[in-house]
């Protein structure tokens, strides 16, 4: 019984951590049809701002937030303003974005090197410690980012669903003449989500500044579960991104505990394989399809 | 939008995602777009006379300290200069960098300064065989050298055989895989390195007074770490059947409590530890590489776990150093290191000292030179022994050269075998965390002053 609420525990924490990295992305994509490969980068570049704080500046790993989120957010804003003046379309945002990733990617190189980079154990006490629930123990980096992400993607589903900008924001993804007509201001509301889902990347990166050992193209092994995370989940739905969440984690968790190992991460894009077949919409539904029925 | 451009463009990301992460995960190869870029280390201007060289393998050149002179003899090659491999690849590219301006400075080679050109392959293999083909027949160099990671390696050799390049390369692990016998190998870990490389590390543990008798092994999936744990189960060219470290392990009286296998790129280890704590057995054995050590450390930490013996097959040096207190008594296997008896070897104390300063200036965390540093300047001074030693650039004659003589290198002695597709014995040692750091404990004769294997504290 131990092992099961272990695994259990195990799965959700993943959830957390897979949640907070996908939520960014996931917004873009469905409310801005923007998708932004340079999510990957903003996580990244971060990191190694989270480590460089830690390393060399002597911060607790978890304070660097009040620097990555704000970054984060700029970064997002940057992009959106970009997208919107030069009027990229949604496969177009897919290639910039994709050059953006390649760039940063590039410029991490000439400023970390490609030596590895990891915030000393003495200086990340997250790294090693715990959460003791009982008989279950779950790693503390994942712990945080589980309440960071339930915060994260709670908090967007009420501002989509019960705040003005929301509204506005859905409105004009379904009907976007009808809602200008109504006086609704896509491009600022559209910089809010873009600021958000960029402060999401923010908080991921300094999550993953403490979790990783770091190196400019160590974010790659991410991009696989993360679109799988975004897929299932229903574009730009915060709950049906942590049910997905939840799903993959449960699925790696499982696979890691009772079969082999190494099978963790296939059986996971199976499980995303076999739902688009049957549900090529993701297991969740759009929200702005929802608004719309 | 409406739902078929919405599935349209869902099917074009999964589709880009899996092939980065279908890449990511095999072998380590990423398709990486980054510039085919080039670095060229011309040190032909560096001719700045010292004290005679120690350091050459081969000093029967008459006049180290002359200035080289006449045409520049072109020697190229390709590193991981980015993609997955980078970080690795940073150390080959630094000794390259110093083994050449060491060479420069000391009469070059057979009297004519050298010119070392590097390209980036990315940490791909299909790249760096295209780059090898390049340097050879449109850059037309004379010698080349090997690049970094077993992929590339394995493919950049099939080009230097159709054209018949002596080919020395420093770290390959497949080493059943490698039957040109213009290849020379410095990884000088042996043939039959599945079962010798256990064998040796199953002995030092069977010194303790608490010797181990139960054993969970790790494994990673990448071929290299699969082979040395797992052997192979028909014997090819000259290879061994059998051996892996599991097999030699039972065949040595340890019970395997547990195998567990993971991908390479896994970042979570939560699972692993639990089944490690679980199954509780007196030897953690860590098939893995890189950061796959102190990761799973870092897991089995938050299980409240401390493995009483550790090994790990070719962890990154540093992190495991940083993974702090759980980390001590962790084993690995090593060829250099930087205390004697390495310094002593030849060219044991340029290394060290050229290396660190180097690496300082990189701005790299770890600085030491230990063993990915020991391969790459062993490779330099392979090559370079053989073209002194036949004072020719032929390849055929260098390869016969470095066939039939012994050859001194950081290392230690080399002497390739024909009989054992150009490997020689396994003359790793076994290195132990102690008080913070590295230190070479078995065997005895080989040790760091006043340093021996400990057990579980």
């Amino acid at each position: 019984m131990t092992v099961l609420l272990q695994t259990l525990a195990t799965g959700v924490a993943l959830a957390g951590l897979y949640s907070i990295f996908a939520i960014g992305l996931s917004l873009g994509w469905g409310l801005l049809h923007t998708i932004n490969f340079a999510h990957f980068s903003f996580v990244l570049l971060s990191a190694y701002v989270t480590y460089e704080l830690s390393a060399t500046g002597g911060w607790d790993p978890l304070t660097t937030i009040v620097v990555t989120v704000p970054l984060g957010a700029l970064l997002g804003l940057g992009l959106q303003l970009f997208v919107t003046t030069f009027k990229i379309d949604v496969f177009g945002t897919l290639i910039v974005t994709f050059g953006l990733f390649l760039m940063f990617e590039a410029g991490m190189a000439m400023q970390w090197s490609a030596d590895l980079r990891r915030i000393p154990a003495e200086l990340n006490p997250y790294f090693t410690s715990a959460l003791v629930i009982g008989p279950i123990r779950v790693s503390m980096l994942l712990a945080i980012s589980t309440v960071m992400a339930l915060v994260t993607c709670l908090g967007v589903w009420w501002l989509l669903q019960h705040t003005a900008t929301g509204r506005g924001i859905r409105a004009f993804v379904q009907e976007p003449e009808m809602a200008a007509a109504f006086g609704v201001n896509y491009r600022s509301l559209a910089l809010v989500i873009a600021g958000i889902g960029g402060a999401t990347a923010g908080l991921t990166g300094t999550v993953l500044g403490m979790y990783l050992s770091l190196t400019p193209t160590i974010i790659e092994v991410w991009i696989a579960v993360v679109f799988a995370v975004v897929l299932l989940g229903g574009l730009a739905n915060p709950i049906g991104v942590m049910g997905s969440a939840f799903v993959i984690g449960m699925v790696e968790s499982v696979t890691r505990q009772f079969a082999d190992p190494a099978l963790a991460r296939l059986a996971a894009l199976v499980v995303l394989i076999i739902a688009l077949v049957f549900r090529p919409e993701g297991l969740f539904k759009r929200l702005v399809e929802e608004a719309r029925e | 939008m409406n739902g078929r451009p919405v599935r349209r463009w869902a099917a074009m990301a999964v589709a880009l995602s899996m092939v980065l992460a279908a890449c990511a995960d095999d072998d380590g190869e990423v398709a990486d777009d980054a510039d085919d870029g080039t670095e060229d280390t011309d040190d032909t201007d560096d001719t700045d006379d010292t004290d005679g060289d120690d350091s050459d393998a081969d000093d029967d050149d008459g006049d180290a300290s002359a200035e080289p002179e006449g045409d520049p003899i072109t020697i190229g090659g390709s590193l991981a200069l980015t993609g997955i491999f980078a970080s690795t690849a940073e150390i080959h590219d630094i000794v390259a960098d110093e083994y050449v301006e060491m060479l420069n400075e000391n009469g070059g080679l057979l009297g004519r300064p050298v010119e070392w050109t590097v390209l980036d392959d990315e940490s791909e293999a299909d790249q760096s065989a295209a780059l090898y083909e390049r340097l050879i027949t449109q850059d037309e160099v004379d010698l080349v050298m090997g690049p970094y990671g077993t992929g590339s390696i394995t493919a950049a050799m099939q080009v230097a055989e159709r054209y018949g390049y002596v080919f020395p390369h420093h770290t390959a692990s497949l080493t059943y895989a490698y039957t040109y016998e213009k290849h020379f190998p410095t990884w000088f870990v042996g043939l039959n390195t599945h079962q010798t490389t256990p064998r040796k590390v199953f002995e030092a543990y069977q010194t303790l007074d608490d010797a181990p008798e139960t054993v969970t092994f790790v494994t990673n999936r990448f071929p290299g770490t699969d082979f040395l744990v797992y052997g192979v189960d028909e014997g090819e060219g000259a290879l061994e059947a059998g051996g892996g470290a599991a097999r030699v392990a039972e065949d040595m009286g340890l019970e395997v409590v547990e195998t567990l296998d993971f991908d390479t790129g896994t970042t979570d280890f939560s699972g692993i530890a639990g089944r490690v704590a679980e199954a509780d057995a007196d030897l953690l054995y860590v098939g893995g590489l890189g950061v796959d050590g102190p990761n799973l450390l870092a897991a089995l930490e938050q299980q409240d776990y401390q493995p009483r013996h550790q090994f790990h097959q070719w962890p990154s040096p540093g992190p495991m150093l940083a993974a702090g207190d759980v980390a001590d008594g962790a084993t690995s296997v090593t060829i250099f290191e930087p205390f004697e008896p390495y310094l002593s070897n030849e060219g044991g104390q340029e290394l060290y000292e050229r290396y660190t300063s180097a690496a300082e200036e990189a701005g790299l965390d770890y600085t030491n030179p230990e063993t990915q540093a020991g391969a790459s300047w062993a490779a330099w001074q392979v090559l370079t022994a053989g073209v002194e030693g036949c004072e020719c650039l032929d390849h055929d004659e260098i390869a016969d050269w470095l066939l039939n003589n012994p050859i001194e290198t950081v290392q230690g002695t080399f002497e390739y075998r024909e009989d054992e597709q150009n490997y020689g014995d396994d003359i790793q040692t076994i290195k132990q965390i102690q008080d913070g750091e590295w230190y070479v404990v078995w065997p005895d004769d080989q040790a760091s002053e006043g340093r021996e294997m400990r057990g579980s504290s």
